[in-house]
């Protein structure tokens, strides 16, 4: 270690002190919310009996005609990936682990199946009510499937560099467990529960809708049209901002003088927060003089453009207040790498013959590899939810394309659409609980994506 | 400021490989340097060039703020004109920067935002960390299951459970009388940073737990005494990103937060632009500028460790 | 016996400790309201009053708060706190959002808990204001800031351009020509007019001409099932909007609903004529001394000399949350009708340029003389006396209200900056507006 040890165990001492004291002051002075916790906690586990129970005659009043597809499905698919996984690993008892497989399928189906209520199995319910019902029984298969086959798939390991006390693990794991389980799957459960409803906020009745929800928001020309509009602005603002930041790293890595001072002005906007940044933004971009970029335009040319009445431009105008706000940050990790860049490499390559341009993509691109793939996900996911500042404070929406808006707002994404849906008096909580579970499918699935494939190609050095 | 999942390149297969990323990337120990690899550029010439690309980059990079700063000069009536005032910058800026002080109660906001800010960073360190210990150095029934249902997380963002969150928060009363733990507690745990550290613990050779093993250590012992001193970097970066996210976070104190003295400074900000039923554009920026004031400093502070604690990890 | 008689004692020593104690305990009632704004003294005028019932009601306590200075938002986190079981006593609620807080079953009816002097009070209201706030023949609310658009200009620009200062255009086509000359003068403003594009302008013109905006009477006799967007009268606005836009005479900040920014652009001199509310007169005449701005004040412009049937209302009420004790909730009905009682009522608008609600206000201050000294703020009350106090200036209400004005402002934006058809683009907000009535009422289940 380059640092002493005895500075270190200061350190160390003096974080651990400061985190005591913040405990304590915490536990303190919230010490009457702690315990309205606890009684929550309380009240939840002694209803969870009950709970039981109510599931219990839910699933004894539920017609079999009902319940069957969702059992047929859920096994078929623990089956079927039990089956693949014999076919690659050898697995002793396969029948068992089949029969297995397909048991665990059936129950894992009956989580989400059970959510929504067996609804979509209901003869009269719509064609594409139907098809979604068969899609989350197979997803809710998958739940418990996964583990199942990572289960299968073990492999034996030294006991060596384990400690003994099992216990602990538990113990230790328990925190984060619970957490996550209070306050990110049951709210989740009950977004989905609300989902299924259409509600008018702040009126407390509602009415159960089954899928419809899901089936309106696909036909609805304007949450197609903000899906769009979503997709290409992120896809403007990934591919900018990795470019450019790239470009960026590249040129601030450039051994000179006051580099490090270079990269502090050129890193710093990351740490604003996406409203100030649009409110910066906003100062820049307003109609006529009082927006700085249509007053050197009108000084300068003669000519005033309408930045945030324009449909394109508006969208631009979010893409640019979004990059330069993200941009630092994907500075700041692609300096990083570059930092890890070989130099041996690079030398051989020149003598070899390469020039810079063939020197940077055969060897520099290939070692940034898991910083992009980092950052696409980071990138991705701002685009997607914390891009939520910068259209409220800009645009609100954007200008609305087609006769009255038809078309939805021109920069009306996802994110800004769901909470317009979620906290305007009177607006449908339903729908913009259908949105949240949408927009959550769509991230998983492009997350997911991105490990599968991106990640395949990401090279580590060896 | 992007959300804080999901968690920074620490490859999932170079271990596999047989690698580590400090053997592979510690040219230190190999001898170069990247200044020597490109010496024979430098070749005795300043490099007009690229000192003049970082100026432009720069510059473009810093105009909106300059244009804020000097809109944050200006006095209601003086940014109430049309073209703002350029050039020179007005005088107004301690009589703007005052005002959000003692009429907006910026300094108490502050205050309150830091200690929202640390208790998630120290919370979701310490939770990680620990569970990171458990899934590193444990064996236990239910492993794979139980990282699984973690690292699932990780795909499900707090927009998604804002209204539930909201509806919990109602019957327990925390949004109006435990505005702190409301602000806090439900995002204590990190997938992201169970998985960082996990993975880092991961890089970090058996035999230093066996060693402790033998030295009959305790579990907790072996984390203060070795897992954490070799971890500040990653620590670091983690609590950096972690505390400059939830100082940025907007919407869900404003749903929460219904009492002004007990705001974040992000509420302060939109205070700010709503003031006397005109927007007092030189106010504003002066909020959105002593606003961002602390994460700035904490990320000039702890640049050097960011970067270390993402590009490199020690080998001990 | 002795032991009885000890108890006796200790009895009468508890009911008089308590008694007191039991007396001494306040009331507390609640209120939020949006003037709470740094510059903004409206709230301190909420305050004086509430001080002063307070002196005078030494068992009640009031505590007044603005948690913001927007009425949606204000509304949403009313509610959001209700949900907690924390609701404010009073709510200042917008007009629009009236249905929605009857649907909500938060609030409780004025005309159920005011006693009989109070609902006595009420035939004291203005006509069109009592109307607005009514639903099947119940008073919901208690009406009390009331305020209408009014046309500002430019003095200045007016005499450049040739024309009298004194007599602005008073009807759409006035105001077509007024902008030609204005813009043919030798150094014109960047544009002739400039005003928030808002729903709430258009819902006046229609009133004006005796339009309905929603079916059902407006929503009043039955829920509004679908709206007027594609009545003659919608057309006619929508034809001046473009007609406006067309000629070069109509900009806006490019912000729907954008009050403020409007404001500042034209005290900036970047347009002669501009449209705002009463409310912001103060506001207005202090800024244009400082711009040196020569401030002219009239009343909105009408579609057309035919259309005389006067405005509607806009502005709020304050409506009693339920669930409070029944001394909460009869503090609460004591405090608000004191709060728009004639005295205060005159002092709210002297302060604030709201239009007084009740007649005897406004008969009052015609008396002292007031409207003569201040002429500015006697154009919206003589615009809203000459209502005629029909269907018409009821004003519509309906429930998703929030998201039925958002269509027909991108009805208005995609006529200005879209170049759609007037035709086209109010029979598109038609339709989605429809949808949107729909898709309520099957919620709400009437």
């Amino acid at each position: 270690m380059e640092d002493s040890p005895r500075f270190e165990r200061l350190w160390t001492r003096t974080v651990l002190v400061g985190v005591v004291v913040l405990s304590a002051y915490l536990l303190i002075t919230e010490w009457d919310g702690f315990v309205r916790l606890a009684a929550w906690f309380w009240a939840g586990l002694s209803a969870a009996p009950q709970s039981l129970s109510n599931i219990a005659a839910y699933y004894a009043a539920l017609p079999f005609a009902q319940l069957l597809p969702s059992l047929i499905i859920g096994a078929l698919v623990g089956i079927g990936m039990t089956w693949r996984t014999i076919y690659h690993t050898a697995q002793p008892r396969p029948i068992l682990t089949l029969l297995g497989g397909g048991l665990v399928g059936a129950f894992s189906a009956q989580i989400l199946s059970a959510t929504i209520q067996h609804c979509t199995y209901l003869p009269e319910v719509a064609a594409a009510e139907t098809i979604g019902g068969w899609v989350i029984t197979a997803l809710s298969a998958m739940m418990f499937l996964v583990p199942y086959w990572a289960y299968l798939k073990r492999a034996p390991v030294s006991q060596a560099g384990y400690f003994r006390q099992r216990g602990l693990a538990y113990a230790f794991l328990a925190p984060t467990l619970v957490s996550l389980f209070v306050f990110l799957y049951y709210p989740s459960v009950q977004t989905i529960l609300l989902s299924l409803n259409a509600r008018r906020f702040p009126i407390r009745t509602e009415k159960f809708v089954c899928l419809g929800n899901y089936v309106s928001l696909a036909e609805d020309a304007i949450y197609q049209s903000s899906f769009v509009t979503t997709v290409l602005i992120t896809l403007a603002i990934v591919t900018l901002s990795l470019a450019i930041a790239l470009g960026v790293a590249v040129l601030a890595s450039q051994k000179v003088r006051g580099a490090s001072i270079y990269r502090t002005f050129l890193i710093w906007p990351f740490a604003l927060s996406p409203v100030v940044t649009g409110v910066i933004f906003l100062a820049l971009f307003r109609d006529g003089q009082a927006g700085l970029i249509n007053y050197v335009l009108t000084s300068g040319f003669g000519a005033e453009v309408s930045w945030l009445r324009t449909p394109d431009l508006a969208r631009w105008v979010i893409v640019i207040a979004s990059v330069w706000n993200i941009l630092g940050f994907n500075i700041l990790f692609y300096v990083a790498g570059l930092q890890g860049v070989p130099p041996e490499l690079l030398e051989a390559a020149a003598i070899d013959g390469a020039n810079k341009p063939q020197r940077f993509f055969s060897i520099t691109f290939p070692l940034l590899s898991p910083y992009t793939f980092f950052l696409l996900i980071t990138n991705v996911t701002y685009s997607f939810y914390g891009i939520y500042g910068v259209v409220d404070a800009l645009t609100s929406g954007g200008p609305p394309v087609g006769p009255a808006g038809i078309y939805g707002g021109a920069t009306n994404v996802l994110i800004f659409k769901l909470y317009e849906d979620a906290f305007t008096p009177g607006a449908p909580i339903g729908s913009a609980a259908a949105q949240a579970i949408i927009l959550f499918i769509c991230i998983a699935g492009l997350t997911l994506f991105q490990f599968r494939f991106v990640e395949s190609r990401v090279t580590y050095a060896e | 400021m992007p959300n804080e999942n999901p968690s920074p390149p620490s490859p999932l297969s170079h271990k596999e490989r047989g690698g580590t990323i400090a053997n592979s990337l510690s040219h230190k120990e190999r001898g170069g340097t990247i200044a020597n690899s490109l010496s024979h550029m430098r070749r005795g010439r300043t490099r007009w060039g690229v000192h003049l690309a970082l100026i432009v980059v720069c510059g473009l990079i810093c105009i909106p703020a300059l244009y804020a700063l000097q809109l944050a000069t200006l006095t209601f009536d003086a940014a109430f004109r049309s073209p703002p005032q350029l050039f020179p910058p007005g005088n107004d800026l301690v009589e703007n920067v005052s005002a959000l002080f003692t009429r907006l109660q910026f300094g108490n906001l502050m205050l309150n935002t830091t200690i929202v800010a640390l208790v998630v960073v120290v919370g979701k360190t310490a939770l990680s960390l620990l569970a990171g210990l458990a899934f590193v150095y444990f064996q236990f029934p239910g492993k794979t299951f139980l990282f699984f249902v973690v690292l699932l997380t990780l795909l499900m963002p707090t927009e998604i459970i804002l209204l539930p969150l909201f509806r919990m928060m109602s019957e327990l009363e925390w949004g109006s009388l435990n505005p702190r733990l409301a602000l806090t507690v439900p995002f204590l745990a990190s997938a992201t940073g169970v998985f960082l550290f996990r993975q880092h613990f991961a890089n970090i050779p058996r035999e230093l737990a066996e060693a402790a093993q033998l030295d009959g250590a305790t579990p907790l012992r072996f984390l203060s005494n070795v897992l954490i001193p070799m971890s500040w970097n990653v620590i670091g970066a983690q609590a950096l990103i972690q505390f400059i996210a939830t100082w940025n976070a907007y919407l869900w104190p404003v749903l929460i937060v219904q009492d002004a003295s007990q705001y974040v400074i992000q509420q302060g900000v939109r205070s700010a632009s709503s003031s006397g039923g005109q927007t007092d554009f030189g106010l504003l920026m002066a909020a959105g500028i002593i606003a961002s004031l602390p994460p700035l400093l904490l990320f000039i502070l702890l640049q050097r460790q960011f970067m270390n604690g993402f590009a490199l990890t020690r080998d001990k | 016996m002795k032991f009885s008689r000890l108890f006796l004692v200790f009895a009468a020593l508890c009911a008089f400790a308590i008694a007191p104690l039991h007396a001494q305990e306040p009331v507390t009632i609640s209120m939020v309201h949006i003037f709470g704004a740094e510059n903004d003294d409206r709230g301190g005028l909420i305050q004086a009053v509430a001080d002063e019932f307070m002196l005078a009601n030494p068992g009640i306590a009031i505590e007044l708060s603005s948690p913001s200075t927007d009425y949606i938002e204000l509304f949403n986190g009313a509610l959001l706190a209700a949900d907690q079981g924390q609701a404010p006593t009073i709510i200042q609620v917008e007009e629009g959002l009236t249905q929605l807080a009857v649907d909500s079953g938060f609030f409780v009816p004025i005309g159920d808990i005011a006693n009989q002097e109070q609902l006595a009070s009420l035939d004291d209201l203005l006509p069109v204001v009592r109307e607005y706030y009514s639903i099947g023949g119940t008073l919901y609310s208690v009406p009390f800031n009331a305020s209408n658009p009014l046309m500002f200009y430019n003095k200045g620009m007016f005499t450049a351009a040739g024309i009298d200062p004194e007599t602005p255009p008073t009807t759409f086509e006035e105001v077509l020509a007024a902008c030609a000359a204005i813009m043919a003068a030798p150094e014109p403003p960047s544009a002739c007019m400039n005003f928030p594009i808002t729903a709430w302008f258009p819902e006046q013109w229609i009133a004006m001409q005796n339009g309905l905006i929603a079916d059902n009477d407006n929503g009043r006799t039955a829920r509004a099932t679908a709206v007027n967007f594609d009545s003659p009268e919608m057309a006619r606005i929508g034809e001046w909007y473009k007609a406006m836009d067309d000629a070069g005479y109509l900009t806006y900040s490019g912000t729907p609903n954008d009050y403020q920014g409007e404001g500042i652009s034209f005290l900036s001199k970047t347009t002669a004529i501009t449209i705002n509310s009463t409310a912001g007169v103060s506001l207005f005449q202090r800024f244009s001394k400082i711009q040196s701005v020569d401030l002219g004040i009239a009343p909105l412009p009408t579609p057309g000399a035919d259309a005389v049937n006067g405005v509607t209302v806009g502005g709020a009420s304050l409506w009693v949350t339920a669930g409070n004790t029944p001394e909460q909730t009869q503090a609460a009905v004591d405090f608000i009708f004191f709060l728009t009682n004639t005295e205060h009522d005159m002092a709210w608008h002297q302060g604030t340029g709201y239009i007084p609600t009740r007649i005897s206000s406004i008969d009052a201050l015609t008396a002292s003389g007031w409207f003569d000294e201040n002429p500015g703020f006697a154009i919206a009350v003589a615009q809203l006396q000459a209502s005629a106090g029909n269907v018409a200036n009821a004003g519509a209400i309906m429930g998703p209200s929030a998201e039925v004005r958002g269509v027909l402002v991108e009805a208005l934006q995609s006529i200005i900056d879209g170049g759609e058809t007037p035709a086209d683009a109010l029979a598109a907000a038609k339709s989605r507006a429809d949808a949107i009535l729909a898709d309520y009422n099957s919620v709400v289940g009437e």
